[in-house]
């Protein structure tokens, strides 16, 4: 992403799947950070959008709530406990000036702290956007149902990069979610200005002369790296992961010249 | 009913129950479409706690208390359609759903202008980005799915329903908030 105009793309990309199909962990801190660089600070105005026309498509088939579950609602509401709210605390003014100050000043502070605080709650995000990719990929590891988990081998194959047998990681993929990251140790390092790593995923659904782009990425230490896929069709029925090294910004079809890793399903 | 949610958010167990009787049925009928039955009353529940824990966020400047409330239910639904790897089935859809935003609705506008807007502007997008913004937005389908489904390219989906999203967040004129606002 190298100009502005590719990054406030993406931000209303990403902000319109959020609205209609949600997006990963991931994708919402990429949609935090553009959120920044751009200077942006709404990213829910596609919630908006697509709230205003549900209540449209909804408002004429709207059908009762069943009485059993309103109950459980009413029953949870009377039994509702609220954060503690600082209006709740009282106060005793020592002297005529600190009760001057706050019959006159506070409230018209605390007026301005509420609506400042009603504007940022607007953007400010339900859901937590500083994570780390372990922690992102730890939640998507509860979140899917489907997920299926493979090791990395290393190939036969000749590599400069001299493939090893201490080679080690895993690669999880989610087919509902269409969602995966892959984990690796003791890979070595790449010069991206003359190499990167590109993964490839095979799908019972793609010809296996023609695997799915899975993205490039580089690698910058020999400690655990973890990648997320980016898989640039749908991949359903996948039965192989493979990397190999390409010239930088990667290849379309690949030569499979360089293939230091696979992860087969069994 | 005005201002419910700022009574909420004060921790007026009445407004919660107003809350109930005003959107519940709304909200059961959401969840209905995006959840299998089983699966919904649990949906309904978690949907309320979140209105309430958030009710104090709501700002009456930017949207309507139900914008808000819709908003913050399709974000529950679809975090649990995504968390339980569910998708609609195709075979689910019928000509007479897809056409759901042809209905007359001018005996709807008592229901406030952000239904008006909704539904004039919706009707303003090109036949083809309507109908696959309501492919996506009220029957969940994936870009995938439409694409399969009307037998167009997946870049095309994806150019109707981003250039309809756009079309439509400034034909209502849904107002954009920025720190530099204030």
């Amino acid at each position: 992403m190298t100009n502005s105009k590719d990054k406030l793309a993406r931000f209303e990309e990403l902000k319109i799947n959020r609205a209609i199909f949600g997006i990963s962990e991931l994708e919402l801190a990429e949609l935090h950070r553009l959120s920044k660089q751009l200077r942006i600070d709404d990213i829910e105005d596609f919630q908006r959008v697509t709230a205003a026309i549900d209540i449209k498509f909804t408002e004429p088939l709207v059908e009762p709530m069943p009485n059993e579950l309103r109950g459980k609602l009413q029953e949870q509401a009377a039994n509702f406990e609220f954060p503690t709210s600082n209006a709740s605390k009282q106060s005793s003014p020592k002297d005529e000036k600190s009760l001057r100050y706050k019959t006159v000043y506070i409230p018209w502070l605390a007026a301005a702290a509420s609506f400042i605080l009603a504007l940022l709650a607007w953007y400010e995000p339900m859901d937590s956007p500083a994570k780390s990719i372990t922690e992102i990929r730890n939640g998507f590891l509860l979140s899917a149902n489907d997920i299926i988990s493979i090791d990395w081998a290393p190939t036969e194959a000749p590599s400069e990069g001299g493939t090893s047998r201490d080679e080690f990681g895993d690669v999880v993929w989610s087919p509902s979610l269409q969602e995966g990251y892959m984990r690796f140790r003791n890979l070595p390092v790449n010069d991206p200005t003359k190499e990167q790593y590109q993964l490839w995923i095979f799908d019972k659904n793609q010809s296996e002369a023609t695997p799915i782009d899975g993205g490039v990425f580089d690698i910058v230490s020999t400690d655990e790296a973890i990648i997320p896929i980016d898989c640039k069709l749908v991949a359903k029925d996948v039965y192989l992961f493979a990397i190999t090294v390409e010239k930088p910004g990667g290849v379309v079809v690949s030569s499979r010249k360089r293939l230091p890793l696979i992860a087969q399903l069994n | 009913m005005k201002d419910l949610l700022p009574r909420i958010a004060t921790g007026d167990n009445h407004a919660m129950e107003e809350c109930l009787d005003l959107y519940g049925n709304l909200v059961w009928s959401l969840a209905r479409r995006m959840s299998p039955s089983a699966d919904a009353d649990d949906a309904v529940q978690e949907i309320f706690l979140d209105i309430w824990k958030n009710a104090a966020r709501f700002n009456k400047n930017v949207a309507s208390e139900k914008t808000f409330v819709m908003m913050i239910a399709r974000r529950r639904l679809i975090d649990r359609r995504r968390r339980l790897g569910r998708e609609p089935q195709l075979q689910l859809l019928d000509e007479v759903a897809l056409n759901i935003s042809k209905q007359d609705d001018a005996d709807k506008l008592e229901l406030g202008d952000e239904f008006v807007r909704a539904t004039r502007c919706l009707e303003a997008l090109q036949k083809e980005q309507r109908q696959a913004v309501e492919l996506a937005v009220y029957h969940g389908l994936t870009h995938q799915q439409i694409s399969a489904r009307d037998d167009v390219p997946l870049g095309t989906v994806k150019a109707w329903i981003r250039r309809g999203m756009i079309q439509l967040r400034d034909c209502m004129n849904l107002r954009t908030i920025s720190k530099g606002d204030f």
